[in-house]
């Protein structure tokens, strides 16, 4: 019968399934369980289903917190910025990188630019504090020598929101790049081809060809990090903020764990958690539906 | 390949390189830093006076490092963690992109799989939950506990999936109509044609492992267990000096954390950097990828 | 909660003291090379005098935990689960400890919250306050008043008496809950450090008031002290923290009989210093300071290692800091500059009154016996065998056995047990013991630690060896000990608050820190005083006063 034929067929795929499958359910579908924890006053002895149960209690307490909004405001704004920089930067690069006839020069490169990543945010705020210094840094150096005020960047509130980005992106941008340099290397070449016979010019080339041909790619990595897109970056704001930038630099995760060190409270750190869940599940929907209808190309 | 498209105009050429390469200078200029600090005597490193060179050159850092023998275990346990972890990682991403690449007439199931992982990026049950989980699996202690939670690496699995899709059907069909099975068909064609994909995946994979340092503190009992990085960790955070007790100040040690850290890292970043250039060569590899689709 | 404090401060070498102490290795006829055990089992301790209950017979097993960092070095041979102490505690006291996980300090909450939350508490282990209260509340560990008044010896109950809230702080509804970890809680208390060279070669007399200080500061910024031929000096180190125990500001509100971020007893109230009047002119004048240079100007930014470099090139001669930075981060000033040396004066004050120095409770962990557990008197016996034979021991053998020789001075042998419980007087008390025999230069009364500090100080008199002023900077003659001690004699103010975190307090406390220290930078920055009576209005209205309220019922309830 036709109908078993086509489960016969299926059936290779169901098995090759089968070990991931198990080990999410029990790894990562298990410890879900977990998100009771949110509705709960969580006593240790009493475990998950023993400790009494407070509704929305914790929810309530975050956002009893005087400041809450304006937390969640630089979260946003932060992680927004963070996310178009993190699709603009990389493709550039990865465009620039891609006219690069001498290979030795294209690989040095692609690995170099890599290595910031590998430097956690102790050590490379320990460098931004002194490179950025408005007084003896060298940034600030430059900046005199061309006829700019100096910035302080780590100290000016109205700054410190863009020197979060742009320090992220200069630690992570390596990583995109190698991703959409894959995808370039992928393109038909016969397509170039057939523009230069057309006459067409580099940017047309760019427009037409290079940038519709890793559309796809760029959609798919940045649906993939709005799922970050509430966790604007706890080390790198830990590391890098004051006192005197806490208006505009003041993230969820900071306030979380500046709450956390005067109190034990589990509750209240998995209602953020769902929270920052949900608006990422709400984020990466609508995403999905525009990447959908807009450029008709299905990520998952 | 750039070779086929239209030759940049010079002056653009130069230009591009120009910036590339000041670029570049802005990426490297931490690891130098922290190199010339690993050669330099904690005095200077703690006085701020080295950039970009060793001041008093001294390599007792390194012989600080290397002469700790825990550090040759971890080194040794986060070996054998990226060994084990990315084979398996890259075996359990292969073996779920494929099936979830097929069109939903291929497999009527793939929605719901789709989302069977998908949910997982999204929602978690915090640290205990997890914790939990692990411990009643028996994994605590061993170096399974550091591969088996994280098997199946949901973002690379979605990075896989969109390349496999762009496999043409029409090699596909022939081959089915050869009676190939999906055996053959993922390890004939789909995996030849992925190589660049593969090799960058792998990459993420291995990077991941070595760098992963939080699970090897909490799922360790035994430190002699720790992987290299959650061996460092334990040395680069420094002790409070507010909690620093009378007693705590006879002891202050001869060698700076600041210049054994930067050792550390360094001698730590070596072997990526080492397979970095060699996994890099498969980038450039090409197939249709990513591509014109849609 | 999701991760651990990440103190980027920088412990930097005190090869000073680990090269002395090589060079004056006591050898000078005080000690014999440790003797070496020579039976096993109990007999292996035969040679040493110790007082023991009768072991537990047949031994009992503990299952406990323990945060051990990576730098802790072990005897050849040795470990966690099996060194000098382990077979102590099996031999002598029939107590067989079995370490279910050791993990580095910086991870030790997050791996406990998560073994307890999985169920599986262990038999004794060492908790922080909060987590005390929230054990408390889930009845996973047990009240020890009935072990404590049977078996506590008379050392621990001298020990746990020479702080007077060190009991009260384990207590949870007038039940004593856990054994408070005890050490001297004056040593939080701020003293103002200067450059003692410099104001030799300035001619400037000891600070005697807030005038001189502020005379001190704007000389030290105009003057070149450090002769470079540049203006590369500030007057006075504040890091971005504001209240560290390294250039924090404490020590400087002090002055202005401020107290920030205590609470103390006003009008029989229990009060918040921070939104009190006496903040305002201590803000002006560093407005003042910062105005006019006296401040790094960046210093919002500037962390511990930041300041740490100023103060080792010798940008900066001034900072208030607890009776320990001399260790770290003074020192590095004297390594690049030999002829660096700073002292510690008394904090003086702005008017005719004294200042007095605001320090804190030092017992901020406990150890606790689990509620499963059926021998909550062994955690009272292994406490016991620490106070009475080890912690206050003048007897070499003993200490060299279980503390640590001076041949391997990086082995340092209490850091394998939880007990490490410190005398709160024995600074105060050996640093008086050890000034009195430099002035009569007879070392004969000294224990080990003292003798050791002694010759190190001698050293510096005697040999000219200058890398050993750390030693006489804190213990000798005027030095850091000796101020802490006239602090200690009610020229001090107490943070009153000592209990569990209130609820409201939990909930708004860390926001409004954030407002405090906001406030507090940006006004110093040049932001108008009208910002600090703005930030009291928001802070009573924004959860002080109900936090008020929370922390004066919780004083009715524990007179």
């Amino acid at each position: 019968m036709l109908k078993d034929k086509k489960l016969r067929r299926e059936l290779p795929l169901y098995a090759m399934l089968a070990p991931a499958v198990v080990l999410v359910l029990v790894y990562a579908y298990g410890p879900m369980l977990g998100i009771v924890i949110a509705f709960q006053r969580f006593l240790p002895g009493k475990g998950l289903f023993g400790s009494p149960w407070i509704g929305l209690d914790n929810f309530r307490f975050m956002f009893q917190m005087p400041t809450i909004w304006q937390v969640v405001g630089n979260t946003i704004l932060i992680a927004g910025m963070k996310i178009v920089a993190g699709i603009f930067v990389p493709v550039t690069v990865a465009l620039m990188l891609n006219d690069v006839g001498s290979q030795p020069f294209k690989r040095s490169i692609q690995t170099i630019i890599y290595l910031p990543h590998f430097l956690s945010w102790v050590i490379l705020s320990g460098i931004l504090i002194d490179i950025l210094s408005p007084s003896e840094g060298i940034v600030n150096q430059l900046l005199e020598l061309l006829g700019f005020e100096t910035v302080f960047f780590l100290g000016d509130d109205r700054v410190f929101p863009f020197t979060l980005v742009v320090t992220d992106v200069w630690k992570s941008f390596g990583f995109g790049t190698i991703v959409y340099l894959a995808a370039l290397t992928g393109i038909d070449p016969a397509l170039y081809e057939a523009a230069l016979v057309d006459g067409a010019g580099r940017w047309q080339q760019t427009r037409h060809i290079t940038l519709p041909g890793i559309s796809s790619t760029i959609i798919l990595l940045t649906t993939l990090s709005l799922g970050n897109i509430l966790n604007a970056g706890f080390d790198q704001v830990f590391n890098l903020y004051s006192p005197l930038v806490y208006r505009t630099g003041d993230i969820i995760d900071t306030l979380v764990y500046r709450t956390g060190l005067v109190n034990n409270q589990y509750g209240v750190a998995t209602a953020v958690g769902l929270l920052k869940s949900l608006v990422a599940l709400l984020l990466i929907g609508t995403s999905y539906k525009l990447a959908q209808k807009a450029a008709n190309y299905t990520i998952f | 390949m750039a070779s086929k498209m239209l030759r940049p105009a010079p002056l653009f050429n130069i230009l591009n390189q120009v910036l590339l390469a000041v670029l570049a200078i802005v990426c490297v200029f931490p690891i130098v830093h922290v190199l010339a600090l690993s050669f330099s005597t904690s005095t200077a490193a703690a006085s701020g006076r080295v950039t970009l060179w060793p001041v008093e050159f001294t390599l007792s850092s390194y012989r600080f490092v290397t002469d700790t023998p825990a550090f040759g275990r971890a080194f040794g346990i986060s070996v054998q963690r990226v060994l084990l972890g990315m084979p398996i990682n890259m075996l359990l991403t292969v073996l779920v992109a494929y099936p979830l690449a097929k069109e939903r007439r291929q497999f009527r199931a793939r929605t719901f799989f789709v989302w069977f992982f998908l949910v997982t990026i999204l929602f978690s049950g915090g640290l205990i939950p997890w914790y939990m989980v692990i411990r009643l699996t028996g994994l605590i202690d061993s170096v399974w506990a550091l591969i088996l939670p994280g098997a199946v690496p949901i973002f690379n699995v979605i990075l896989m999936i969109n390349f496999f899709r762009n496999v043409p059907p029409a090699l596909e069909e022939a081959a089915y109509m050869d009676g190939a099975g999906h055996g053959t068909l993922l390890w004939r064609i789909y995996l030849p044609l992925s190589v660049p994909v593969i090799a960058t995946v792998s990459l993420f994979v291995i990077v991941g492992h070595w760098n992963a340092w939080f699970d090897g503190l909490i799922l360790m009992n035994n430190p002699s267990r720790y992987p290299l990085q959650s061996y460092l960790q334990t040395i680069i955070i420094n002790p409070d000096p507010k909690m620093l007790t009378e007693r705590d100040l006879e002891i202050l040690k001869v060698i700076n954390n600041r210049t054994t850290r930067a050792a550390q890292i360094f001698i730590a970043m070596l072997p990526i950097l080492v397979a970095y250039p060699f996994l890099q060569r498969y980038f450039t590899t090409g197939i249709t990828l990513g591509s014109v689709k849609g | 909660m999701k991760r651990a404090p990440r103190k980027a401060t920088c412990l930097a070498i005190c090869l000073v003291l680990v090269t002395l102490l090589a060079a004056c290795n006591p050898a000078g006829g005080t000690t014999a090379p440790p003797t070496q055990p020579s039976g096993t089992g109990r007999a292996a301790f035969d040679h040493l005098t110790l007082v023991l209950p009768a072991p537990y017979d047949p031994p009992i097993t503990v299952k406990s935990v323990i945060a051990v960092d990576a730098t802790v070095k072990f005897h050849e041979g040795e470990t966690i689960y099996d060194n000098v102490w382990t077979r102590a505690y099996a031999d002598l006291l029939g107590i067989q400890i079995d370490y279910t996980w050791v993990v580095d300090a910086s991870q030790y909450e997050q791996k406990l919250n998560a073994t307890i939350m999985s169920g599986e508490t262990p038999d004794l282990f060492h908790v922080n306050g909060q987590l005390l209260k929230l054990l408390h509340d889930s009845d996973l560990i047990a009240p020890l008043d009935s072990v404590y008044a049977a078996e506590a010896s008379e050392a621990t109950r001298d020990i746990m008496a020479q702080d007077p809230i060190a009991l009260k702080a384990a207590s949870i509804g007038g039940r004593l809950m856990g054994i408070p970890i005890t050490d001297a809680s004056i040593a939080s208390a701020p003293l103002l450090w200067i450059r003692q060279d410099w104001m030799d070669k300035m001619d400037i007399a000891p600070p005697a008031s807030m005038a001189d200080v502020l005379d001190i500061a704007e000389r030290f910024t105009a003057e070149d002290p450090n002769g470079s031929g540049v203006a590369d000096t500030i007057g006075l180190a504040v890091t971005k923290d504001l209240w560290g125990a390294i250039a924090g500001l404490q020590g400087f509100f002090n002055g202005y009989h401020a107290y920030p971020g205590i609470w103390f007893e006003k009008d029989g109230q229990l009060q918040y210093g921070s939104i009190q009047p006496e903040m305002r002119d201590a803000l002006l004048a560093l407005q003042s300071m910062y105005a006019n240079g006296q401040i790094d100007r960046e210093f919002g930014v500037k962390d511990i290692n930041k300041i740490s470099e100023t103060i080792a090139t010798s940008k900066c001669g001034m900072e208030y800091g607890v009776w320990w930075n001399p260790y770290q981060p003074l020192q590095l000033s004297q390594q690049n500059h030999p002829d660096a040396f700073w002292t510690a004066f008394p904090l003086p004050s702005v008017d005719s009154r004294p200042a007095r120095s605001q320090y804190h409770t030092a017992v901020g962990a406990f150890l606790v016996a689990s509620q499963s557990f059926a021998h909550p008197e062994a955690l009272v016996r292994m406490v016991n065998f620490w106070t009475e034979n080890i912690v206050r021991s003048e007897d070499q053998a003993i200490r060299d056995t279980f503390l640590g020789t001076l041949d391997a001075p990086d082995i340092v042998l209490y850091k394998y047990i939880i007990t490490q419980i410190w005398e709160p007087n024995s600074m105060l008390r050996g640093g008086r013991i050890l000034r009195d025999a430099l002035a009569r230069r007879d070392p004969s009364r000294l224990n080990l630690d003292e003798h050791w500090r002694y010759q190190i100080i001698l050293a510096y008199f005697d040999q000219g060896i200058k890398e050993a002023w750390v030693e006489v900077a804190t213990n000798g003659e005027g030095g850091a000990v000796s101020i802490l001690e006239w602090i200690a004699e009610g020229n001090g103010i107490m943070n009153q608050f000592y209990g569990s975190p209130t609820p409201v307090m939990g909930e708004k406390m860390a926001t409004l820190r954030t407002l405090e220290d906001e406030m507090v930078t940006k006004v110093i920055m040049g932001d108008p005083i009208e910002r600090f009576d703005q930030f009291v209005a928001d802070w009573r209205r924004l959860g002080g006063d109900e936090i008020t309220a929370e922390v004066n019922a919780w004083k009715q309830a524990n007179p």
